[in-house]
């Protein structure tokens, strides 16, 4: 069966109409609890009797209302998240989980709904947590984890069960499973990038049983193929990926992204929700320490993985995007640039914007040179050979 | 942009002449000499050294006797002497990109940079200890770089934000920030006091916290008098940049005696000032102040717009947030005062909402017709509008706070003229 066809396509249509699932499960008098950003946990809110959704920014709709209120030197994420809830996106939400991350986002909404300018606006929930490994922030954490319980439990009208929560974590874990057996998979060569973040980032939108399901069978068709040998590229980002327009500059110029530092591709999955632990102390575990964001938390742990993943001997170059939107990773950038240097591994800088028609063009055009020395490089080292 | 010798000579004269306070000259003298003594204290005889970023409770460390600095005092040091650009672009060269702010990396820069020998005040030491907010990720690979202890600071974000918090935060406080966030703050801060404990070769005295966090009140309470007499006097008695300068100079040793007294002269002179009808623009037409961030890399700037329209700016975020950021009475407890006293610290100026309340509360007591707001603050839209609505014009003026490199004297002083001929002036005539 063409991948096109059957599971993939299922999963690629929901990853392009985001709204589609929220809708059907609407349809059928499901209620939705909506998480701004990846380190709320869908446990919580699949356990509580609601449906999780992921609202994610659409860069490329225009956003007028955000530009009057809202300034330059805020993440255009941030920007495009609230263009949507003014256009009413969100109004079908029974609740809005922003995580701390979204703290911006959360001091908008919550300004412009107090002057009465987004009657439609659920109701907001900022959950802090701070994803750091210091003792310090141990008690505060917990206390947030609990109060996001206590918070959905009244928007059910229900206390969430023990059983509710392992049972919503296995369900979790599953696609979870079948997520990190795409990478692996991946980074066979059996699959590219575009496809791959497709496939991942359907995730965020549908609901956790029909999303694994989708996935597994998706997974049971990908083995038949293995694609041509081609530059494998890391990537490493500044700003969420909430888009593919990456990927397929540099897959239509030849090279084939094995990875990605970014939440919506190879840092989704990460590892199981304890089963072992008791299940609030599980979760807090996974979300605090094992959960890639939009920014750098926890740093130490996003730099280690990506230096890991870039002496692969298996990467042949790495491709940084850093837009002028970028106001931290910029920071980590010179000292990533040195670990390449080292190991004499290629690399390229991307600083235009890859939601601009100009920065599309440039991306295009630095990618196919930046593959074609690659290739170059290889035939180099072929000659060389004894 | 950067100066020689002789530009900065003639800077200095130049700054000199339009100087009207002598505490100014008594700060500058004073910082001049507490600088080279830090020096000498730690390159000569090698006592550890701490660099801070502008939230953090450095209160701990004048009880520990530890010698700091605060990066955006040094920066603004940087930017005053013209030297930003230089600095800026030896960050770009370092490969950190031109949109990140360089609002505290200046001062990273200058410890850096080992072949330019013309530093501000000779140049930062080494730090043996950074502390800063865990956002501020530019510390935190600086602090790497030079091999220093970095503690970070995680904020809690405010999830309850209140419009009139002013009101509420002497003596309301645990209201006010929350007892959850205080909490966390609080556990941070024991991490801190253990990390300079261990610098510092010695235990923290809690009762000398205590009278350094209390002198930090008497002194923004002296602070609160200087912003009354400007705020009820005919006429603006002391020119903008000084305040500012005279203000946070003092902040950064805020809890020491001399702050203290300094703090004291300061206001005995603006008072003097007033009394005796000594106006710092005899002319004064109209009255104007600062949204968000001050223009550091060049204080003197609007002092071309007394003489031409008779133009002053008579207020920005600097004194007010010493006066209604800083004080908290009652406490117990010296350290939980201080996690209060920053928890929120800065962030009440961004955030929508409480910026805007502010500075409309700020712009009525201060009898403002315009206002001028540096572009790069976060809220400032918000608080544009607000004020905008309130029938006060905002010019978002396009350069950087600090960064000479986004400097165009003719294409600013334009901007500006052109905003007080065909804003401010029909405002202030409706």
């Amino acid at each position: 069966m063409p991948l096109e066809a059957g599971h993939f396509a299922k999963l690629k249509a929901h990853y392009t109409d985001r709204a589609r699932a929220m809708k059907q499960a609407r349809a059928q008098g499901g209620r939705i609890v909506a998480r701004v950003g990846s380190a709320v946990p869908a446990e919580l809110i699949l356990a509580a009797g609601f449906m999780p959704v992921l609202v994610a920014a659409d860069r490329s709709r225009a956003a007028p209302t955000a530009a009057k209120y809202i300034d330059d030197v805020v993440p255009p994420e941030t920007h495009a998240l609230f263009e949507a809830a003014a256009q009413g996106d969100f109004d079908e939400v029974e609740l809005l989980v922003l995580s701390r991350v979204y703290d911006k986002l959360y001091f908008y909404l919550k300004e412009i709904y107090r002057q009465g300018l987004l009657p439609g606006l659920p109701p907001l929930h900022m959950f802090d947590l701070m994803q750091n490994r210091r003792a310090a922030l141990t008690r505060y954490n917990e206390d947030r984890l609990l109060d996001l319980r206590l918070r959905l439990e009244r928007a059910a009208g229900a206390p969430i069960s023990d059983a509710a929560l392992r049972e919503a974590i296995v369900l979790c874990n599953r696609a979870r499973a079948a997520q990190r057996a795409l990478l692996d998979l991946r980074w066979q060569g059996h699959i590219d990038g575009e496809a791959a973040m497709q496939a991942i980032g359907a995730g965020y939108f549908m609901h956790p049983a029909d999303y694994a399901e989708a996935l597994e069978g998706y997974l049971a068709q990908l083995h038949a193929g293995k694609g041509a040998a081609r530059p494998r590229l890391l990537l490493a980002t500044a700003e969420p990926l909430t888009h593919t327009t990456l990927h397929e500059a540099v897959e239509r110029a030849g090279g084939r992204i094995v990875a990605e530092d970014d939440w919506w591709g190879a840092r989704a999955p990460g590892g199981d929700v304890s089963l072992d632990l008791p299940p609030m102390e599980a979760l807090l575990a996974k979300y605090c320490f094992d959960t890639a964001t939009a920014d750098s938390y926890p740093v130490e742990d996003r730099l280690a993985w990506f230096e890991e993943a870039a002496q692969r001997s298996d990467v042949d170059g790495v491709i940084f995007y850093i837009p002028p939107s970028d106001l931290q990773y910029g920071w980590d950038y010179p000292r990533l640039r040195a670990r390449l240097q080292e190991q004499a591994k290629p690399f390229l800088l991307i600083r235009q914007d890859a939601s601009t028609s100009s920065g599309r063009v440039h991306l295009a055009e630095e990618a196919a040179n930046f593959i074609g020395q690659i290739r170059g490089s290889r035939v180099d080292k072929a000659g060389a050979a004894p | 942009m950067s100066m020689n010798p002789e530009d900065r000579e003639s800077s200095r004269k130049r700054h000199e002449a339009q100087t009207q306070l002598d505490v100014s000259r008594t700060l500058r003298a004073y910082q001049k000499q507490w600088f080279a003594n830090l020096r000498r204290e730690v390159i000569e005889e090698g006592r550890p050294f701490a660099i801070s970023g502008p939230n953090v409770p450095h209160e701990i460390w004048e009880a520990l006797d530890i010698p700091f600095i605060t990066d955006v005092w040094y920066t603004g040091l940087v930017a005053a002497r013209r030297q930003s650009g230089y600095y800026s672009d030896f960050l770009t060269r370092e490969g950190y990109h031109e949109n990140l702010s360089r609002y505290s990396a200046l001062t990273w820069a200058v410890l850096l940079d080992e072949e330019n020998t013309d530093k501000p005040w000779g140049g930062v030491p080494r730090p043996s200890l950074v502390c800063t907010s865990q956002q501020d990720r530019s510390a935190a690979v600086m602090a790497a770089r030079v091999g220093a202890v970095f503690v970070p600071l995680e904020t809690p974000v405010l999830d309850k934000p209140q419009l009139d918090w002013w009101k509420r935060s002497r003596w309301q406080w645990e209201d006010l920030d929350g007892e959850h966030r205080i909490d966390v703050m609080l556990e941070q801060y024991r991490e801190l006091v253990s990390a300079s404990e261990a610098i510092a070769g010695k235990k923290l005295d809690i009762d000398l916290l205590r009278e350094i966090v209390d002198r930090v009140n008497r002194q923004e309470e002296l602070f609160d008098e200087v912003r009354d007499i400007i705020a009820t006097a005919p006429k603006l008695p002391v020119r903008l940049g000084e305040v500012m300068s005279q203000v946070m100079g003092i902040q950064w040793h805020r809890g020491t005696e001399w702050a203290y007294e300094q703090a004291r002269a300061f206001r005995d002179e603006v008072k003097h000032r007033a009394d005796n009808q000594m106006w710092a623009c005899p002319n004064e037409q109209y009255r104007l102040m600062y949204v968000g961030q001050g223009l550091w890399q060049n204080l003197g700037f609007f002092t071309e717009f007394e003489e031409k329209y008779g133009a002053v700016f008579v207020r920005s975020n600097y004194l007010s947030i010493a006066v209604d950021g800083y004080i908290r009475y009652g406490a117990k407890d010296p350290l939980r005062a201080l996690a209060s006293r920053y928890v929120t610290m800065s962030e009440q100026m961004h955030i929508p909402g409480l910026g805007s309340a502010w500075a409309i509360e700020e712009a009525r007591r201060n009898r403002v017709v315009g206002g001028l707001s540096i572009r790069g603050w976060w809220g400032g839209k918000m608080i544009n509008l607000a004020l905008e609505e309130e029938g006060i014009p905002i010019l978002d003026f396009p350069v950087d706070a600090v960064d000479g490199n986004t400097w165009d004297q003719a294409r600013i002083s334009a901007l500006v003229s052109d905003f007080i001929e065909n804003r401010v002036i029909p405002a202030a005539r409706r």
